[in-house]
């Protein structure tokens, strides 16, 4: 076509086709607007209008008090509390600048909350209602009441606050709350959740989240499109949460608290349980933090007090490890109770490169039998009977009674602690395993990390003889009207450890002996039947941490509770540790003739 | 001039009676429609504030449809005898609105008449078209590109203006106008689309480098798209691509050739010649082109890239349309309009207004009548007794068509958001009047099919 230019004429036909081309090539753009109107109105009709609506509708929220947390009596752990919030909207007046709405609130809230000018960004940009800063003092907030007339968007709005008004008491357990953040927003366990609610952020509080929170309400409004209210188009009232019934024992969990508050370093955890059915009667990490009032430092402290020991810390078990040991040695009949042993105050053991090393016990304890051993915590005994027992035959007797797995399901994060094998050590990358290591491992030592928790649990399979229970702490649910809306059945037993009756009566016996006669003393409580062991564990941070792990129960009657003591650096376990199982136990096991005190 | 008959060759049966009662009832039935709806959206997008925009928009209605009865009386051939005047007079108009007219949102385009203001682009398309077809109406041989020359800068001379003002969205409509009305005039194919390319490539490279700025995050670790986007920007980067783009086509005539496919040089050097052409444009374009023209531009390519920017009238006037489904919210309760979410309701998203409100079944016979419009205007020009007719049809055709396809493909999201206003819908007088005149040029096209020219 471009070399033909011709002098020919556009022809009548030529003008005709090409007209009609022109014609179809807008019908054929026709074509697609047809399709395009029926795409968004038919195929994405529903889709768009429930956006439409989501643009016209806003809810002037509400929120609901979640549900109450109780001990296993009925008493309250904690208590909603009434608070200030103080919110801002554009629904009553739109016409202010934001600069202007900043100046009139800065005196109020500069000096409560360092965010709230974000926030009022955000309820300019979103026009949406927003929260600019909750539990707000009385003062400010009748102050900023007086202001109503000279910034129309604020408002006072009274919401329930957790408030753990009587003392604090299982903060660990019970957690505490926090305003959804931007990634949990994202993540599918909050799905449901907007921008501004509160979400559990640890313990219950964020496991039971879901059964918690209640329903919350408000107004449904209609507003334009700079957000300003047209009508009301519906009230939403609200629900409060379900209620909690624990396990916890508030007389026992408090004992513990106390106990725990006047040890040496204020550090440290406490479990009791129901030997029975695995109910936590206390969950104690020292030192707390008041879950109604967060505060900066909490996250900051060196000593860690968000730090929830009884579950997420291993530690060296120390001498309580002992007890795997005796079990081993009396399951191989390597054990004979009479049989004794010098102890001088150490061994010597040649290394992989044959030089000499010490083993030092705590002290020169001259002639033990087992009796006296156990009783002592006689380190030099144990050495040798750990070595005759082998570091595999102390791995597989440690793991049969929970070690290094997990030993509850109530809260993430637990930490299972270390029950080391050559194995282990080699993928580790620390090297063959030696005599030495096998020595170490045999009064709970070198490699082996526990948790209280575990700890607590190995008393309690003591005291029912094999069957191991898995700890719980929710006995029931209640609804918003108090009516019981589930139990927690009966746990069966999560597993059973064999050992011949033998081997349990003499375990028995000898823990008999350490409160009675030796370490344990100051455990001693007089109507009740206490077996327990101390620990003094050594470790490379600083002082030796306290241990001691017990069950107890009244004479001539199978033991009920089981409980470990753990004080971090607090010394030695029989003098600091047992003292505070003592209080415990007298809470937990009160005396049978006397009128229960609550 | 050559006189062509065309339409129904046994015209002399039919009596004086009927000839005079044969227009075009489609179109006028069409038209009164179109407007009625338009009339009646509007009042509904002014909401309850009262009837300010309904009372000017039946006025200009009215003076719009004795405008359209005159023309239609009118002999349109009356207006081949001044085409210069016609189209100097265009021209004086888009200079003088340069010079002396008032800035309404962000354009210098609209002339303060007391008691109205005026859109300067509204007066410019009847006499762009009048004008335009005139100077077609004169070569009955296909187009050289010697021949094409003239015209072609006498009908990109007015946008220009237009440009300048700058009435960006109104030039969307005269550029592909102006191409319809050549094609149909007899340019060749080529010759049109050699315009396009430097046109297109004059508009593209300004719009693809606000397009790069604005993702330039997501850019990171694309080499070969960070290179795009600088080259985009110009300097050096640009020069590099600007001549690698040549060599490409230098080597790729030069394989075909070593292949045995004999190109013509010619074709090469023109495209290159064409390349440059549209770069200068584009630096042109890079130079004149506002910020928020940018913006508005790339929102239609990625709505979502600034959901409260640009990209926030497309996302609300996809949502209003949809959310009308089957049936519609009903008249005057379209909540997207009336609470304020739709910008430009009354204009430019009329339509938005109309799916939301009437649904899908209404707003099906809403588009069919103004296609019926476009549809008539095309057949009128097939029918039309002589050329100049012909193409005036066509022009008006193609403006109406091009005006319906940006302003529906804008509301729904297909197109960019290019303020240009739906004709006889959208609120406007000057919009509304020249319209109407356009359909009266239309009808009095129809209606002298069977007269004797007497020039």
């Amino acid at each position: 076509m471009w070399l033909e230019g011709a002098s020919g004429v556009f022809s009548e036909g030529r003008f005709r086709d090409r007209v009609r081309f022109a014609s179809f090539f807008f019908a054929a753009c026709y074509a697609v607007i047809l399709l395009r109107l029926f795409y968004l109105q038919i195929v994405r009709g529903d889709d768009l209008a429930q956006m439409s609506e989501s643009n016209r509708t806003q809810v002037l929220f509400l929120r609901a008090p979640r549900g109450d947390f109780y001990d296993r009596n009925g008493e309250l752990l904690n208590a909603n509390r009434p608070s200030w919030s103080v919110m801002y909207s554009l629904t009553e007046d739109n016409t202010m600048k934001r600069a202007d709405v900043e100046e009139i609130l800065k005196p109020f809230l500069d000096p409560i909350s360092n965010n709230w000018r974000q926030r009022l960004r955000k309820a300019f940009q979103t026009k949406r209602m927003v929260r600019l800063v909750e539990d707000v003092p009385n003062d400010v907030a009748f102050g900023l009441s007086e202001m109503g007339d000279l910034s129309p968007g604020t408002r006072m709005e009274m919401e329930f606050r957790r408030g753990y008004t009587e003392g604090v008491t299982s903060s660990h357990l019970i957690g505490y709350l926090g305003e959804i953040g931007e990634r949990e927003l994202q993540h599918n366990d909050w799905d449901d959740r907007k921008m501004g609610d509160l979400i559990g952020k640890m313990g219950l509080e964020r496991t039971m989240d879901d059964t918690l929170r209640g329903q919350d309400g408000g107004t449904v409004i209609e507003v334009d499109s700079t957000g300003r209210l047209k009508r009301v188009i519906r009230e939403l009232p609200y629900s409060k949460g379900n209620s909690l019934y624990l396990t916890i024992d508030r007389k026992v969990q408090k004992a513990a608290e106390v106990g725990l508050a006047a040890s040496p370093t204020g550090r440290g955890a406490a479990i009791v349980l129901d030997v029975h059915t695995g109910a936590v009667l206390a969950w104690v990490s020292a030192p707390s933090f008041n879950p109604g009032k967060l505060l900066a430092e909490d996250m900051t402290d060196k000593n860690l007090p968000l730090f929830d020991r009884v579950y997420r810390g291993a530690y060296p078990p120390g001498s309580v490890f002992k007890i795997i040991t005796a079990a081993a040695g009396f399951e191989k009949n390597l054990i004979r109770t009479s049989a004794r042993v010098y102890c001088e105050g150490f061994i010597t053991l040649k290394d992989k490169q044959g030089l000499e090393r010490k083993y030092k016990c705590w002290k020169a304890h001259g002639v033990v039998d087992y009796w006296r051993a156990m009783a002592e915590s006689c380190d030099v005994y144990f050495y040798q009977l750990g070595q005759n027992v082998g570091s595999q035959g102390l791995y597989d007797m440690a793991r049969q009674f929970g070690f290094g797995e997990s030993a509850q399901k109530i809260l993430p994060g637990e930490n299972v602690g270390t029950i080391p094998n050559a194995i282990w050590k080699r993928r580790k990358g620390l090297g063959g395993w030696s005599t030495g290591d096998t020595v170490n491992m045999s009064i709970g030592q070198g490699f082996v990390t526990a948790s209280p928790l575990q700890c607590a649990i190995l008393m309690a399979t003591l005291a029912t003889r094999g069957p191991m229970v898995r700890p719980y702490v929710v006995q029931k649910v209640l609804d918003s009207m108090g009516e019981v809306s589930s139990v927690t059945p009966q746990q069966p037993s999560w597993k059973n450890v064999i050992l011949k009756e033998s081997t349990w009566n003499a375990l028995y016996e000898s823990l008999r002996l350490v409160v009675r006669q030796g370490t344990g003393g100051a455990s001693h409580v007089s109507y009740l039947e206490v077996r327990g062991k101390t620990g003094t564990a050594q470790n490379p941070h600083g002082e030796d941490h306290a241990w001691f792990a017990a069950f107890a129960g009244y004479p001539h009657e199978p033991p009920a509770v089981a409980l470990c003591i753990f004080v971090e650096n607090g010394g030695h376990g029989g003098a600091v540790a047992a003292n505070i199982a003592k209080d415990v136990l007298e809470a937990a096991l009160p005396p049978k003739n006397q009128p229960v005190v609550q | 001039m050559a006189v062509s008959v065309r339409g129904h060759s046994s015209q002399s049966e039919t009596s004086w009676l009927d000839r005079a009662f044969n227009f075009d009832w489609v179109l006028i039935i069409a038209t009164l429609g179109t407007v009625f709806v338009g009339v009646a959206m509007v009042h509904s997008a002014e909401g309850s504030q009262g009837f300010g925009y309904l009372s000017r928009q039946s006025a200009a209605a009215a003076v719009g449809l004795l405008g359209l009865l005159f023309l239609a009386l009118l002999p349109y051939q009356v207006f081949r005898m001044y085409i210069r005047p016609l189209y100097i007079l265009m021209v004086v108009i888009l200079v003088s609105v340069l010079l002396f007219g008032v800035n309404l949102r962000g354009t210098r385009a609209w002339f303060d008449l007391g008691i109205i203001y005026f859109q300067a682009s509204e007066a410019a398309k009847i006499l762009f078209v009048l004008s335009i077809a005139g100077i077609l109406d004169r070569r009955i041989q296909w187009y050289t590109p010697q021949a094409l020359f003239l015209p072609m800068t006498a009908a990109l001379f007015p946008i220009l203006l237009i440009i300048v003002e700058p009435d960006l969205s109104s030039s969307l409509v005269f550029f592909p106008m102006t191409i319809v009305m050549f094609y149909v005039a007899g340019a060749r194919t080529l010759h049109l689309m050699a315009v396009c390319l430097v046109i297109g490539l004059a508009a593209v490279i300004p719009l693809a480098s606000t397009f790069f700025d604005l993702v330039k995050t997501s850019l990171n670790g694309k080499p070969m798209l960070l290179f795009l986007a600088r080259a985009l920007h110009g300097g050096w980067d640009g020069l590099w691509l600007f001549l690698g783009v040549c060599a490409f086509f230098i080597l790729t005539w030069w394989l075909l050739r070593e292949f045995r496919i004999y190109v013509p040089s010619t074709y090469l050097w023109v495209t290159l010649g064409l390349i440059g052409l549209g770069t200068m444009g584009a630096i042109a374009a890079d130079r004149a082109l506002k910020e928020y023209q940018r913006k508005r531009l790339v929102a239609f390519v990625n709505p979502n890239l600034d959901p409260l920017g640009g990209g926030y009238n497309v996302r609300q006037s996809q949502i209003a349309v949809g959310s009308g489904r089957v049936l519609g919210k009903g008249y005057m309760k379209g909540t997207q309009s009336r609470l304020g979410f739709l910008p430009s309701r009354h204009t430019d998203f009329i339509f938005s207004v109309v799916g939301e409100e009437l649904g899908f079944i209404r707003s099906l016979i809403v588009l069919g009548m103004y296609f019926l419009i476009v549809w008539r205007g095309f057949e009128i020009s097939l029918v039309s007794r002589d050329r100049y007719g012909s193409l005036i049809a066509s022009g008006v055709a193609a403006m109406f068509g091009f005006y319906a396809l940006l302003n529906l493909g804008m509301t729904m999201g297909l197109a960019p958001i290019a303020g240009v206003p739906l004709p006889l819908v959208s609120y406007g007088g000057s919009s509304m009047f020249s319209s109407l005149l356009a359909v009266g040029i239309l009808l009095s096209i129809h209606w002298r099919r069977h007269l004797l020219d007497k020039s």
